[in-house]
């Protein structure tokens, strides 16, 4: 678990906006230097990194998680010093007010999501108020701003990793950090000599906003097997049982008519023969994962997905149990080291 | 430059119906390039071969239009719109056909807003019989192409979405003598129906950088939705729209170039609304793309304004861009 809480740090801390994967570039390459045999980037802002098992011909397996996160973008420097913003991605505005952000301009600076207060909102205390309502607070001037912020410089929230009880962390990024930091532990607990696949990891970017990063990727390393992982609604208070997977009890494989069935079917199979924990779940249409832009990029990839129940979704306070990262990992190796899926 | 852009808006093609434009751009360019190719979509390539990176600058030839879909029994004709038609802005306009055939298009109420439904066409055919004689089912209209010099260096017209993109290519095509990179001017097809004709040939080229051309909008017009770009403030180097975020690195090297290089130009964030770009991004592993942009007030209607001053500065930054990148 010490290795799995140290690389969601190194994860979590690093900035990674959709569009802006590049900047987490020095610390990917440190996390990951001695696990893999190549590192390489890519125009989209995707990592590729290679662990070859050393054997002749052997088959291409990818292991996707995105990088990027929803986040926002500056559109204009008020006259008063305010920031107005565009969201990048399906960002949560119900919770935006009040929140700590960082605007990464010429310099990182801190900033405050405005919040009319309740007393003084024309449409109602109860009304949630829409992005082009809210304004980041830096406490600069306007021409002082003007020195450090430009039009069209990304803004995210404001690192902060809290562990909880019960194992539980919460910062935001964790989705699809999260599965990240499994991937990047499984490959480093396998032992090479089991591996029967070269194996491909994608820390992809711009899932957020399009699902296209690791599409391109796929297209050019023409994988045999790609296996995507992300985030997935936990349940709890106020969300449908029927429409979520549980934290603890590890990580689910999807069901959908995007994923492969074979292959879905044997990595079921297989964990049951192994007897590792996880759970299924069913996304009878969409999964709304990088799966939906592998599936068809260059001639077509057979996929499976497999999630970690996260809480929060797309908020600054998403949360993960630290077991189901651990479950993910496990899970990976195990397909790693199996033939003939 | 106003004479050049004036002889493409002259020569009308809607999204898939390119093949005037497309004459007219060849003609233009025939002594200054090393290759012309057209592709199964019709897109056209202009080649200046170079032995640095591969950069493929595109603007798109064809213009939003409609579809002659039926001709009544009183010769009116029912339309079906190509690309983005707004009908409130095209009203009330006089229209031309593929064959020159001119009419006007009009709500049935002048009362309520206009639905292009409820919108026709009058040739002023006597029946449907005489009508038929002019136009089929199928043939495409466009608003009458026009342009017209307002105070100072603006102009209205159109279509300037975006034959200004395609004359800044053609200038700088012209104007660059000899290539450094490997330089594939692109006038691509189908845009405003999704950035169609752009994505086989983004595949075909597998360029490093791509590089697209087109109007954005405004935000300095009466009621205009926020943008903090303005009309006559410098072309823009494009940071996002609706379709694309743009690769920041590349973003980056090309306002070094301009501020280095005295242009003028904004950071553009475009909240609606896309370009070729987003289709060169994702094609095959991936490209470094970005957008020059023209600022436009009330675009895709029949009075769209840029300033020539904004022109002036793309294709400047357009010939740096080409040998400096």
């Amino acid at each position: 678990m010490e290795n799995i809480k140290k690389t969601l740090v190194a994860l979590c801390s690093q900035m990674s906006v959709s569009g802006y994967e590049y900047l987490a570039e020095k610390a990917i390459r440190e996390l990951c230097a001695d696990i893999f045999d190549e590192i390489k980037t890519d125009p989209m802002g995707s990592y590729v990194l290679i662990k070859r098992c050393k054997k002749e011909n052997a088959p291409k397996l990818l292991i996707d998680g995105h990088l990027d996160t929803v986040g926002m973008m500056v559109t204009d420097i008020k006259k008063d010093g305010f920031l107005s913003v565009v969201n990048i991605g399906g960002l949560d505005t119900r919770v935006l007010p009040a929140t700590e952000v960082t605007v990464y301009g010429k310099e990182e600076i801190y900033g405050l999501v405005t919040s009319t207060p309740p007393h003084l909102r024309k449409q109602g205390a109860d009304s949630v108020p829409a992005l082009k309502e809210l304004y980041i607070d830096t406490g600069y001037s306007k021409e002082e701003l003007e020195k450090i912020v430009k039009i069209g410089d990304p803004v995210g929230y404001r690192y902060k990793l809290t562990e909880m009880n019960g194992g539980y962390v919460t910062t935001s990024g964790l989705d699809d950090k999260a599965c990240v930091c499994g991937i990047i532990e499984a490959m480093r607990e396998i032992d090479v000599n089991d591996l029967k696949y070269d194996i491909y990891v994608t820390i992809s970017a711009q899932e957020e906003t399009g699902k296209n990063g690791s599409a391109r990727a796929s297209f050019g390393i023409d994988p045999d097997i790609a296996i995507i992982t992300d985030v997935n609604f936990a349940s709890g208070d106020g969300t449908p049982d029927y429409e979520c997977i549980k934290c603890k009890d590890g990580c689910s494989v999807d069901i959908s008519s995007l994923t492969d069935k074979d292959l879905t079917r044997n990595i079921i199979k297989l964990l049951n023969k192994k007897g590792i924990k996880h759970q299924i779940i069913c996304e009878p249409s969409r999964t709304y994962t990088n799966n939906e832009g592998v599936l068809v990029s260059g001639q077509g990839t057979r996929t499976a997905v497999l999630s970690v129940p996260l809480k929060n979704m797309h908020t600054p306070c998403e949360t993960v149990n630290l077991e189901d990262i651990k479950s993910l990992a496990q899970v990976i190796c195990a397909i790693a080291c199996e033939e003939n899926l | 430059m106003v004479e050049l852009l004036k002889r493409l808006m002259l020569a009308s093609g809607a999204s898939g119906r390119e093949d005037k434009i497309r004459q007219a751009i060849i003609k233009e360019v025939e002594p200054y390039a090393d290759e012309i190719t057209t592709d199964n979509v019709g897109n056209l390539i202009v080649r200046k071969k170079g032995e640095g990176k591969k950069i493929m600058f595109c603007a798109h030839m064809d213009e939003i239009g409609f579809f002659a879909s039926y001709i009544d029994e009183s010769g009116y004709i029912k339309v079906s719109g190509i690309g983005g038609i707004n009908p409130v802005s095209c009203a009330f306009s006089e229209v031309v056909s593929e064959n020159g055939v001119y009419g006007v298009i009009v709500p049935e109420s002048s009362k309520e807003m206009p639905k292009l439904d409820n919108m026709y066409i009058d040739i002023g055919a006597k029946n449907k019989k005489q009508a038929e004689k002019s136009v089929k089912i199928g043939d495409y209209f466009v608003c009458v192409p026009k342009m017209r010099k307002l105070l100072g260096t603006k102009y209205v017209g159109r279509p300037f979405d975006d034959r200004v993109g395609c004359a800044i290519l053609v200038e700088a095509i012209k104007q660059i003598k000899e290539a450094k990179n490997d330089l594939y001017f692109v006038f691509s097809t189908q845009e405003e129906v999704g950035g169609r004709g752009s994505k086989p040939v983004s595949y075909s080229i597998m360029p490093d950088i791509g590089i697209a051309l087109d109007v954005t909008g405004t935000g300095d017009k009466p009621g205009a939705s926020p943008m903090a770009v303005k009309l006559g403030g410098g072309c823009t180097i494009k940071i996002k729209d609706a379709g694309v975020i743009c690769s920041p690195t590349l973003v980056n090297k090309m306002r070094e170039i301009a501020d280095e290089n005295k242009i003028k130009y904004q950071n553009e964030v475009l909240l609606y609304g896309g370009t070729d770009a987003s289709s060169i991004q994702v094609a095959g592993t991936g490209a470094y793309v970005s957008a020059i942009s023209i600022p436009s007030a009330f675009i895709h209607s029949g009075v769209e304004m840029i300033d020539m001053a904004d022109v002036k500065e793309a294709v400047k930054l357009t010939v740096l861009l080409a040998n400096k990148l």
